[in-house]
């Protein structure tokens, strides 16, 4: 019997995988005499040839995984979703693209694009989906939409969009031999295109000459279209797995030559709008020259690590350059292409040309062009002979980038940088040959300190420590490794290392070095020595900074300990300790601890300073904190007064010393709520921080920030006003509009504007901030929600449609969205995106049983009749909004929804019962929507007067003029408004229908 | 390695967490040829995949489906000790989480169709959702004919039946069968493409 069947098995074999005519003479031979067998090998061949899908889809409750059906199993005439096939029309590294006919809900041509196998489809599609409101707000002419996405039955994603029949751009250009001028002017529609999407939000992520088709209209005018608009955030998108990295190195054997550095660099998560402004750069490059800007096809030769190294690091060739290395047939032939001769073609590439090509690629995208729609701007400006924007890069910027791409470490750094390597050499070879004159050394080293605290690195390079970091770290390990058999060399230069560290914030750092130098000094001086209780000052300075306080205690105790020993009580280094231990109290929130030690210091160091000594005021101020802390806060202010005094008797003016006194002086007066007696002395600490550190430093923030709030008390909002605004526009020509500071401040100067009333201005100023790269990022949403209320207040309602559906996305846990978003689309119109949005609310809330939840969903889901959703599931909603309730009162709103949910399934009389409810509620606009089902109800039970009256009631209740609209109270009570008004229209156009046209919102 | 009386409160709490020793054990006596002990791993991977289907289903919506290869690959290592992953015992493990995994969508697809024959809807039990998952009965009584079928393929070539079990029930690719197997990836697409045409005469009126 099995040896039977393993003879069928290895005919079967055979005879399968062989052509027709081949196979009958084969089953001739084999099958020789034995009819039985014969029959059946056909009867399987039978039943191989109809196998269709048989076991190839994945049974019943399972996902399918591998199993795809090939590539080539897709034929025109196959159904997929609601689509059939009528032929392939591409192919390309993301899947294959077909022409498919769509039957319902319009009869169309659509393109229907097939991911292939290896993506997550389900994330895919989420992905998608997340992404889709936003999609549904594109509408530009060069962009082509798309509709929809599912999966197929064998489980792969596919995409359906609008169909357009063109070439890609850059064929089209050589087919009709564009001239650069013309190629210029199809590029500048393609920015406008993709700034279109930037507007909403939208980045491409893809853009390449096969994604951008051109169609000639009837009047030969050429159309470009930008297709996959949303496609490739949904492919590629992934959180960051090995599969993303994987999707990624498919991305980058597809179309490398097109990705942007920051895309190329894989582990950044963060691409933006930027992105697509390098792949327009690469398209213009393209356009011009008729190669990318690196050949990825010989690169990839070498790995895709170096192309990915190439995209990241090398700078192209100028389009002038690229063109003139060419071979002179290639030359030629793109001249040709561009109906010119060699030698013009380079001399029009030259120049302005050259520099648009090189901004919009540049490395850093902060220095690339901001938008679309500037580069599109400079393009245009070449074209009509004005100059341009973008300018040959500076000698010093040229090598700036040289410096950057080597790491040479010399190269712009600063004074004190250099002064101090000259020191570290000094000191190391002094101490080298005279490693007995411990006395010069000590004097040596500590030139250094004084020089390097006299500058104060943070000071002097504020914004550039790296280098510093960099250097230090190398000396670090330098000491340990090469002066390994001089430990007293060895140990003053980590000690010196450490408190650099401790200057530039590196706490962590900072304490390694400090123990290291401990662990020296030990033995070499002794374990109570004085030298050890300098270390462990330094240390517990360090363990302070780092909040580890009991080990500072520990550390300052023992410090305390050896210094009284070795130094007397009566010290300046006891002294020291002593405030030193303070601080870790302050900290420790015991001021009850610190403040005697604090005392016991100043004793100390009146009686061998004096008054008035750096000493004294550094722990004067100490006392003035912690008698703050304490609540003190008159004693505070006398004692900050004191040290601001005698700092200034002993500083130079322009001490950042005097200014942090000038800044604690105010913020003692301030937490007084002595404002006006304040502002002028914090306006001076503002001045002098920003004359020494400029804006971007902490400590003038803090200044700025600590003097606005003090403005904002006292209602001096135009001076708040105008330091906010100050502030910003500094970060705005930075180029870090989007940083944390800068947000804060455009925060402060909505909500300054705001109170001023001065609505116009805000909306200006938030249109101005609102980037389409700050659109791209969740910092957007506190600004998005006040420019929101703005527009749905003027009645702007698409506009405000647009940035409800993204705050939707990026805020869907505040339920709130959900009705701003149905708001502005009932205000304009847009039924099939609200229809869409209950959808969304029925997959995801129809199970509530949180009666808040249900009711404002429920409430969305009833705006309109005949909707979408099943209106069973709609009632459980409305069920669970009035019945569930925790021993609350009913609530208002939940009544209305009954009432309207009653009405809309046709039983009156109940839907009257619950709207007498509502109306009895103390919220007006429940009241106005319980007016209008009152009203219909009545309507339809034949009460034509009463109806009549409570339409009047509900449209008293509810105004044609949204609430606030002209005082600029209450900006976010329009959503309440328009779900009423929108009801009572519904009242009116049953009752009235007359009366339609006088006002609906 | 007796256990703690420790461990045997924690078994006891905790009925279906196996101890990765005692699978491996079970693994090597298959390896050995040892009668029961193929039914015994069988029974346990059996119990294991079940539990865990079933609770990742309750966190799912449902209509969704499983991830058949994600959840034998999941079995294997939460029942296998590292030290008993070798290869032989990988080979007899999966193949009998392919047979589980059948054995587990043959019970769905029979309840379900039980349930449309009979009692109401309201019957389906909350915690089993992979019953309530939507399935067609074509899809269930096409399923039901395909396990019959396979049993009489096992008894005509127990080789041809494993790869189906491995490729249709634990979503396997063709090469992952073949390493797995120790046979070519050639054979196994001949053995598949047998079995397939074979199983449809079988299954097709």
């Amino acid at each position: 019997m099995t040896e039977e069947f393993d003879r069928d098995l290895a005919v079967f074999t055979a005879a399968v995988q062989m052509s027709a005519d081949a196979r009958a003479v084969f089953l001739d031979q084999a099958c020789k005499g034995d009819d039985e067998l014969r029959l059946r090998i056909e009867a399987l061949l039978r039943a191989h040839e109809g196998m269709g899908d048989f076991l190839d889809v994945a049974p019943p409750g399972i996902a399918p995984r591998q199993v795809y059906p090939p590539l080539a199993g897709m034929v025109p005439g196959e159904w997929i979703g609601h689509y059939t096939l009528v032929r392939q029309i591409g192919e390309g590294g993301c899947g294959v693209v077909y022409e498919a006919e769509q039957e319902k809900p319009v009869r169309r041509r659509v393109a229907l694009k097939i991911i292939k196998p290896g993506m997550d489809t389900q994330s895919v599609i989420a992905r998608f989906e997340a992404e889709r409101q936003a999609l549904a707000m594109m509408d530009h002419p060069n962009i082509a939409k798309v509709f929809d996405a599912g999966a197929t039955e064998s489980g792969r994603p596919y995409f359906v969009m609008e169909l357009v029949r063109g070439v890609k751009i850059t064929d089209y250009c050589d087919q009709k031999s564009l001239t650069t001028v013309e190629r210029l002017e199809l590029f500048v529609v393609v920015c406008h295109a993709v700034q279109h999407a930037h507007q909403k939000g939208i980045i491409h992520r893809d853009i390449k000459p096969s994604n951008i088709l051109v169609t000639e209209m009837p009047d030969g005018v050429a159309l470009p279209v930008v297709i996959d608009f949303g496609i490739a955030k949904a492919t590629t998108n992934q959180p960051l797995t090995d599969k993303t990295v994987f999707t990624a190195l498919e991305m980058l054997i597809g179309t490398p030559a097109y990705m942007s550095p920051e895309q190329a660099a894989l582990a950044s998560p963060d691409v933006d709008t930027r992105s697509d402004i390098y792949s327009l750069g690469v398209l213009f490059y393209e356009l011009l020259t008729g190669s990318t800007p690196f050949d990825t096809r010989e690169l990839l030769k070498e790995g895709l690590d170096e192309i990915r190294r190439v995209i990241r690091e090398e700078e192209p060739l100028r389009p002038s350059v690229r063109l003139s290395r060419q071979t002179p047939s290639d030359q030629a032939a793109l001249a040709q292409h561009r109906k010119t001769e060699p030698p013009r073609l380079t001399r029009t590439l030259h120049g302005d040309l050259d520099w648009i090509a090189i901004k919009a690629l540049e490395k850093d995208r902060t220095r690339r062009y901001a938008t679309a729609n500037d580069l599109a701007l400079d393009v245009k400006r070449y074209l009509a002979h004005e100059p341009i924007s973008a300018r040959p890069p500076s000698k010093l910027y040229l090598f700036g980038r040289v410096v950057r791409r080597h790491r040479l470490l010399f190269i712009a750094i600063g004074l004190v940088v250099a002064l101090f390597l000259a020191g570290l050499i000094i000191v190391s070879a002094s101490l080298a040959r005279e490693r007995r004159e411990s006395a010069k050394s000590q004097q040596i080293t500590r030139f250094l300190e004084n020089m390097l605290q006299s500058a104060g690195p943070s000071v002097a390079l504020g914004q550039d420590t790296a280098l510093l970091r960099g250097i230090l770290d190398r000396t670090a390990e330098r000491v340990t490794n090469e002066l390994a058999n001089q430990p007293a060399i060895e140990m003053e230069l980590l000690r010196l290392t450490g408190q650099i560290y401790q200057e530039l914030a590196e706490y962590p750092k900072a304490e390694a070095t400090h123990r290291a130098a401990l662990a020296l000094a030990r033995p070499l001086y002794g374990l109570e020595s004085d030298e050890a209780a300098t270390s462990l000052n330094d240390l517990g300075l360090a363990l302070w900074r780092e909040g580890k306080l009991p080990e500072a205690e520990t550390a300052h105790r023992e410090a305390l300990v050896l210094r009284r020993r070795h130094r007397g009580n009566r010290s300046r280094e006891v002294a020291a300790s002593l405030v030193n231990l303070a601080n870790v109290y302050r900290h420790a929130h015991q001021p009850g601890v610190a403040v005697p030690l604090v005392q016991e210091a100043l004793g100390i160091q009146t009686n061998l300073l004096g008054m008035e000594s750096r000493e004294t005021a550094d722990s004067l101020r100490v006392l003035s904190i912690l008698l703050g802390d304490q609540g003190k806060r008159a004693e505070a202010e006398v004692m900050a007064r004191r040290v601001l005094e005698i700092r200034r008797k002993l500083l130079h003016p322009d001490d950042p010393l005097i200014a942090a006194s000038l800044a604690d002086v105010g913020w003692t007066i301030v937490k007084q709520e002595k404002w006006s007696q304040g502002e002028p002395i914090q306006r001076e600490a503002l001045a002098l921080r920003l004359k020494l550190f400029g804006h971007a430093h902490p400590s003038t923030i803090e200044s700025l920030n600590s003097l606005c709030w003090n403005l904002e008390h006292q209602r001096k909002y135009p001076e708040a006003e105008a330091l906010h605004r100050q502030g910003l526009a500094f970060w705005v020509a930075r180029g870090e509009g989007e940083t944390a500071p800068a947000l804060s401040r455009l925060d402060g100067l909505m909500r300054d504007l705001l109170v001023e009333k001065k609505l116009a201005e805000t909306e200006q100023i938030l249109n101005t901030a609102l980037t389409p790269s700050l659109l791209g990022k969740t910092s957007c949403v506190p600004f998005l929600k006040v420019r929101l209320d703005l527009l749905a207040r003027r009645r702007q309602w698409p506009e405000a449609a647009v940035d409800a559906a993204l705050l939707l996305q990026y805020d869907s846990a505040d339920l709130y969205r959900y009705h701003q978003l149905a708001g502005t689309l009932a205000g304009s119109h847009n039924r099939p995106a609200y229809d869409q949005l209950c959808q969304k609310i029925i997959s995801q809330f129809a199970d509530t049983t949180n009666r808040d939840v249900a009711e404002r969903m429920a409430q969305v889901c009833l705006l309109y009749p005949d909707s979408v959703v099943a209106s069973r599931l709609v009632e459980k909603m409305v069920d669970t909004a009035v019945t569930v309730t925790n021993g609350q009162p009913e609530y208002a709103f939940g009544q209305v929804c009954k009432a309207m949910a009653c009405y809309r399934m046709g039983r009156y009389p109940e839907a009257i019962v619950w709207a007498d409810k509502a109306v009895q509620g103390p919220y007006l606009h429940a009241q106005g929507k319980a007016y209008a089902v009152l009203a219909m109800a009545q309507w339809k039970l034949g009460q034509q007067d009463t109806a009549h009256a409570m339409l009047a009631k509900g449209d008293a209740l509810v105004p044609h003029t949204p609430a606030g609209r002209d005082t600029g109270e209450d900006l976010g009570a329009w959503v309440g408004w328009i779900f009423a008004r929108v009801s009572l229209d519904e009242a009116v156009d049953l009752i009235n229908p007359a009366k339609l046209e006088t006002g609906k919102p | 390695m007796g256990n703690s009386p420790m461990t045997q409160v924690l078994l006891a709490a905790e009925p279906l967490r196996k101890n990765p020793d005692e699978t491996t054990q079970l693994l090597v006596a298959v390896d050995q040829g040892r009668p029961q002990a193929a039914e015994a791993l069988l029974d346990l991977v059996y119990q294991e995949l079940r539990q865990m289907a079933a609770s990742k289903m309750a966190r799912e919506a449902p209509g969704h489906t499983l991830q058949a290869t994600a959840l034998v690959h999941e079995a294997w290592l939460r029942l296998v000790s590292a030290e008993g992953r070798h290869f032989e015992n990988r080979a007899h493990f999966f193949a009998a989480a392919a047979q589980a995994m059948r054995r587990i969508l043959i019970d769905h697809a029979r309840k379900r169709n039980t349930k449309r024959r009979g009692s109401s809807p309201e019957s389906v039990e909350f915690d089993d959702r992979l019953v309530a998952s939507l399935a067609s009965p074509e899809s269930d009584e096409q399923l039901l004919a395909v396990d019959d079928a396979l049993e009489r393929l096992h008894s005509k070539n127990p080789l041809l039946a494993k790869v189906v079990n491995l490729r249709y029930f634990a979503g396997m690719t063709n090469e992952e069968i073949a390493e797995l197997m120790g046979i070519s990836v050639s054979s196994v697409k001949n053995y598949w493409t047998f079995a397939r045409a074979w199983l449809r005469n079988e299954v097709a009126p």
